[in-house]
């Protein structure tokens, strides 16, 4: 299969410091992709240079054949992008932000017209478009803010994040639309660090950590990084200073403390809970609360890295 | 007390530490006294300089004396022709052009009436210093022309008559007028140069203290730094003195680095009595720093409060005579210059810079200001909304 | 072209920004009504007399002829009010502290000193005090030359053997007429003095233009904080349409402004501000002169706060330099000079010769020639910290 995106060989330092290093994927076309990694991972990085907000140091975009470098404005209009901020102008309304975004996109006269109230129509916002943005609450104004991304029918939409500091209902309504979008064709490069919707949206996943991509293909492809592996997660108290004498136990992989108590990549959680339980005991601590959860995406982070992704 | 002053320190403690306030804190002084100092230092009088286009049509005694007076200080003559001068007068290339008409002499003779002309190129005030000296010198040929026409009649000839006559105007008349504490008015500026010094500190005195400090105190309520010392176990009051106090600090410096590096760098003339100047500028810093708390408490936002701060500012700096003499306005702005406290101030820093006045003299300037420092702080403390 | 897509946009903001609309447009107005208002009535009867002391201790004529005719004609006595002090310590120290403008004292035997041929008269005024203090030695001046004048006729005439009673001296005096007349020295004539409420509506306006450009510099970085530049940037646009645009936007929304205030100014105040054609051309170059400066104000802030700070530190001193405070024809030479250094100086100077001067746009040239390279000279240093700093950073 031909890809729609490839990004080759990406780098960009601040400052001496390396924010991407030696990034390579591809996305086919069709696909939600999604980049996951904790905060400061480098995804917004990433994104911010596939969208040409700034050029890469070394490396290059090629969108549907189109160069970054060579040809930004042509790659560019292929492109939709929603930030992670609300860049939108908030003491205008829902729809003359809409026009002027979809103005620079090239749309003119009457198909602009139309395609703003389409668009509003599709994130649910055509009743309260002539109000000023500042009103709005959060989940509307993140509406919105992808709206002014879907304009021009971009065939690749660069999602940034889009559910911080969202209500459970918006979040819910942004999921499913970006499944719509999707199955009328739309390619999605979608970065987040909530790994639940990573998992329900993507059918790609590069996971990043420290500017670098640790792992990527389907999620399928992922889980068998970690093999079957469980997590086993507890609750302790006193919390433990020191959980290495965990490790020595044969079948953990990886342990890492949480605020609440501490979480264990595993070989076969039921059998070894046990064992696991006495040991804590034996160093003075109480567990109060035991839930052993099947592979996912965390895990997989957990075991590549050694860490949890919300850290 | 120990409160209040720990909130002053603390205000000047964050101002210090915030880069873009503390620039500005400096930078606006700095500008501004670059300015006055540029326009107001020492050695400008000297400089000043009328250049006079003069066209004698005439060629005689009479018009040999006229130009006598433009080849003086503070004129620059350049001797052309009648359409030449109408150019340079149109191009502004002189401040004036004066035309002696041809056959002054014979006129005289012959006591027909007579014209000088005089272009102006706008309205400077060059062209009223020309009129006034050509009237002056007038009244001396008349008197001349007079005597020679009187001889001339009694058979001595006109010409000897004339030169005889003209010297006994020198070396002085025989009437004279001693003059005292009269700035002959050598400048463009209906004002003369040493009151604009004054009319500059006032204003740029209140500019600092009043924009700076109601923006501040509202910048601190908008970043929430004030709900936390109000939080603490701070009386509303202490609090709001504390700040009044660390933006007077402030203001006080400020203006201090206007006088002191205007006079240090371009000689600006701020008079000779320092104590005096100095109460003034702490005096005036507490009435401009209680304006800017009143005007903070009347304010929601930092912008708002520097957009009407810059307005009433201009406002109370017009009222109170810094722009234009307070002599040549009409008496209902002479009374109002007595309600805002730059009408005091600029009364004071006048005592002081062009009366050369003693300390004992700008006691009742201080003491209105301080009255207006103490209003103002009293209606902010009820009128400011914390939150 | 995406340019003016940017620009409309700035136009559109400011339009919905009530209180920045009001400060831009509406402080200028009220400014230019008080200023208006406040010297109306400068140089007329409602200025309070000079409170005048003499004392004269002449026993002959002259000394009286000074305080009660000289000084009580018509022309002097409106704006002097003549007190005769007791005290010649006492009328000078009142003199000094500014309680009186000025001093006058005729000596004693003064009628007989002039006689002789060396009379003097004493004048002590208010240093402070520079417009009246110079007006009554200029009266007394002249009565002073008029008593020398017959003196020195008779001295001339005496060197001839010649004498002739006072009434033939007086008739030639008055038969010998010799006078200044002052022209303007322009092609067409122009108001008298310039009106007050006229100047400052355009001295306010010129300043509040400055404030405009600054309150652009200020939307420009709240573009950077709000991260729709950024958007812009992801658009498919060039990056000199960006940079452009909001040029555009700054320089539409200041000629918005200065056109509010121009029309408003004329339509409430009557301000007279001269030929359309020259108004309108000066008005775009000075706002296209002063959107430079919104554009380095811009480029060297970090934040909106403080490009604000920076723009009034920027703005007022500029202000004072370009004559909206204190009139560019009441300034000394050295602030002339600088004033042909800013923006806002060659704006209001166009403004006036239009107002003033009735000049026509052949006269301002000049003026709109150095707006616009003062507006490109702007950009270019704009741009060239722009791309040093680069302009999202």
């Amino acid at each position: 299969m031909k890809a729609f995106v490839e990004v080759k060989d990406l780098g960009k330092a601040y400052q001496g410091r390396a924010a991407v290093e030696n990034l390579s994927f591809t996305i086919p076309p069709g696909h939600i992709f999604g980049l996951l990694g904790p905060n400061g991972a480098g995804k917004t990085t990433t994104i911010s240079i596939i969208s040409g907000l700034f050029p890469p140091d070394k490396g290059d975009v090629i969108v549907d054949g189109h160069s970054l470098l060579t040809h930004p404005a042509r790659a560019k209009a292929l492109m939709g992008v929603v930030p992670q901020e609300i860049a939108l102008y908030t003491t205008l309304s829902a729809r003359e932000n809409l026009h002027f975004w979809g103005r620079l996109y090239g749309l003119k006269g009457d198909a602009l017209k139309v395609r703003v109230e389409q668009v509003l129509e599709r994130v649910g916002l055509s009743d309260r478009a002539n109000e000023a943005i500042k009103g709005y609450s959060g989940g509307m104004k993140r509406r919105i803010n992808i709206a002014a991304g879907l304009l021009h029918e971009p065939r690749l939409l660069l999602l940034d994040e889009p559910t911080v500091g969202v209500d459970p209902q918006s979040r819910r309504a942004i999921l499913d639309m970006i499944k719509d979008l999707n199955a009328s064709g739309m390619t999605v490069l979608y970065t987040s660090h909530y790994m639940e919707e990573v998992q329900e949206l993507c059918s790609l996943v590069a996971i990043m950590d420290q500017g670098r991509i640790v792992a990527h293909g389907t999620q399928e492809e992922l889980h068998r990084v970690v093999g079957e592996h469980d997590l086993v997660r507890l609750e302790v108290d006193p919390p433990l200073e020191d959980p290495s004498f965990l490790q020595s136990i044969l079948g953990v992989f990886a342990v890492n403390i949480t605020p609440e108590g501490v979480d264990l990549t595993v070989s076969d959680g039921h059998t070894l809970l046990a064992t696991i339980i006495a040991a804590i005991t034996q160093q003075g601590a109480a567990v109060n609360a035991v839930r052993i959860e099947r592979p996912n995406l965390e895990t997989v982070f957990l075991h590549l890295t050694g860490r949890m992704l919300r850290n | 007390m120990r409160t209040m002053l720990l909130i002053t320190q603390a205000h000047l403690r964050i101002l210090s530490k915030d880069k873009t306030t503390l620039v500005v804190a400096l930078l606006l002084p700095l500008i501004l006294s670059l300015v006055t100092g540029l326009a107001f230092g020492g050695g400008q009088t000297g400089s000043y300089q009328v250049n006079v286009a003069f066209v004698d049509e005439d060629g005689g005694m009479v018009s040999d004396s006229i130009r006598a007076v433009f080849t003086q200080e503070p004129f620059l003559l350049h001797e052309t022709t009648r359409d030449e001068a109408r150019d340079l007068v149109r191009e502004r290339r002189v401040q004036v052009a004066v035309m002696v008409p041809p056959g002054m002499e014979e006129s005289l003779r012959q006591r027909t009436p007579l014209d000088v002309a005089i272009l102006r190129s706008d309205f400077q005030e060059s062209p009223r210093m020309v009129e006034q000296e050509l009237s002056a010198l007038f009244l001396e040929i008349r008197a001349t022309a007079a005597a020679a026409n009187l001889l001339y009649d009694r058979g001595v000839p006109w010409a000897d008559a004339y030169r005889q006559t003209s010297l006994l105007w020198k070396p002085q008349p025989p009437v004279t007028v001693e003059m005292e504490g009269i700035q002959r008015q050598e400048s463009d500026i209906p004002m003369g140069f040493n009151l604009a010094s004054p009319g500059y500190v006032v204003m740029f005195g209140l500019m600092l203290a009043i924009s700076g400090g109601s923006s501040s105190l509202l910048a601190e309520r908008h970043g929430g730094t004030l709900q936390r010392l109000m939080a603490g176990p701070v009386q509303r009051w202490h609090l709001f003195i504390g700040k009044f106090l660390g933006i007077a600090a402030t203001a006080v410096l400020q203006m201090s680095v206007l006088v002191i590096l205007g006079a240090v760098l371009f000689g600006v003339n701020w008079g000779n009595n320092v104590p005096g100047l100095a109460l003034l500028i702490v005096t005036l810093s507490l009435a401009a720093s209680g304006a800017g708390m009143f005007l903070a408490s009347l304010c929601r936002t930092s912008s708002q409060a520097s957009a009407v701060g810059i307005l009433s500012v201009l406002v109370m700096a017009m009222l109170g005579g810094t722009w234009w003499p307070l002599e040549v306005m009409p008496r209902s702005l002479q009374v109002a210059a007595k309600l805002v406290p730059s009408g005091w101030a600029m009364e004071g820093f006048t005592h002081i810079i062009m009366r050369q006045a003693q300390l004992g003299d700008v006691v009742v300037n201080a003491l209105v200001m301080l009255v207006f420092a103490g209003v103002f702080v009293s209606l902010g403390i009820r009128l400011f909304r914390y939150h | 072209m995406h340019l003016f897509t940017i620009a409309k946009k700035d136009v559109l903001l400011l339009i919905r920004d009530r209180k920045a609309l009001l400060t831009l447009v509406g402080t200028p107005l009220i400014l230019t009504f008080i200023l208006g208002m406040a010297f109306q009535g400068m140089w007329s009867a409602e200025t309070p007399p000079a409170r005048v002391l003499w004392i004269n201790e002449d026993e002959g004529e002259f000394g009286d002829i000074l305080f009660s005719d000289v000084l009580t004609m018509e022309g002097v006595r409106e704006w002097v009010r003549l007190e005769q002090a007791q005290d010649r310590q006492d009328a000078r120290e009142q003199v000094q502290r500014g309680r009186a403008t000025a001093y006058i004292e005729v000596p004693q035997g003064f009628s007989q000193s002039v006689r002789e041929g060396e009379g003097r008269i004493i004048v002590v005024g208010d240093p402070a005090s520079s417009i009246r203090a110079n007006m009554i030695p200029r009266v007394v001046q002249r009565f002073a030359t008029e008593l020398s004048s017959r003196t020195i006729i008779y001295q001339a005439l005496g060197e001839h053997q010649v004498t002739l009673p006072i009434e033939e001296i007086e008739l030639e005096l008055e038969q010998v007429e010799i006078s200044a007349r002052i022209e303007d020295g322009f092609d067409q004539r122009s108001s008298e003095v310039p009106i007050p409420m006229d100047y400052y509506a355009a001295g306010m306006g010129v300043m509040y233009l400055l404030f405009t450009v600054s309150h652009g510099a200020g939307t420009f970085l709240r573009e950077r904080e709000a991260y729709t530049l950024h958007r812009m940037y992801q658009a498919p646009l060039l990056g000199w349409e960006i940079g452009a645009g909001k040029f555009t936007g700054i320089f539409l929304t200041a000629c918005l402004q200065l056109t509010a205030v121009i029309v408003f100014s004329h339509l409430v105040y009557g301000v007279a501000w001269g030929d359309p054609l020259g108004v309108a051309a000066l008005t775009v170059t000075a706002a296209f002169g002063a959107s430079g400066i919104g554009l380095v104000i811009a480029a060297l802030s970090k934040t909106q706060s403080a490009a604000d700070a920076l723009g009034t530190a920027v703005v007022l001193p500029l202000a004072v330099l370009g004559g909206s405070m204190m009139p560019l024809f009441a300034m000394p030479p050295v602030m002339r000079t600088l004033s042909k250094l800013t923006v806002n100086g060659w704006a209001l100077e166009g403004y006036v010769r239009l107002m003033f001067e009735k000049g026509s746009i052949n006269d301002l040239l000049p003026h709109l020639g150095v707006l616009v390279g003062m507006g490109i000279g702007f950009v270019v240093l704009a741009s060239l910290l722009f791309s040093r700093r680069g302009a999202l950073s």
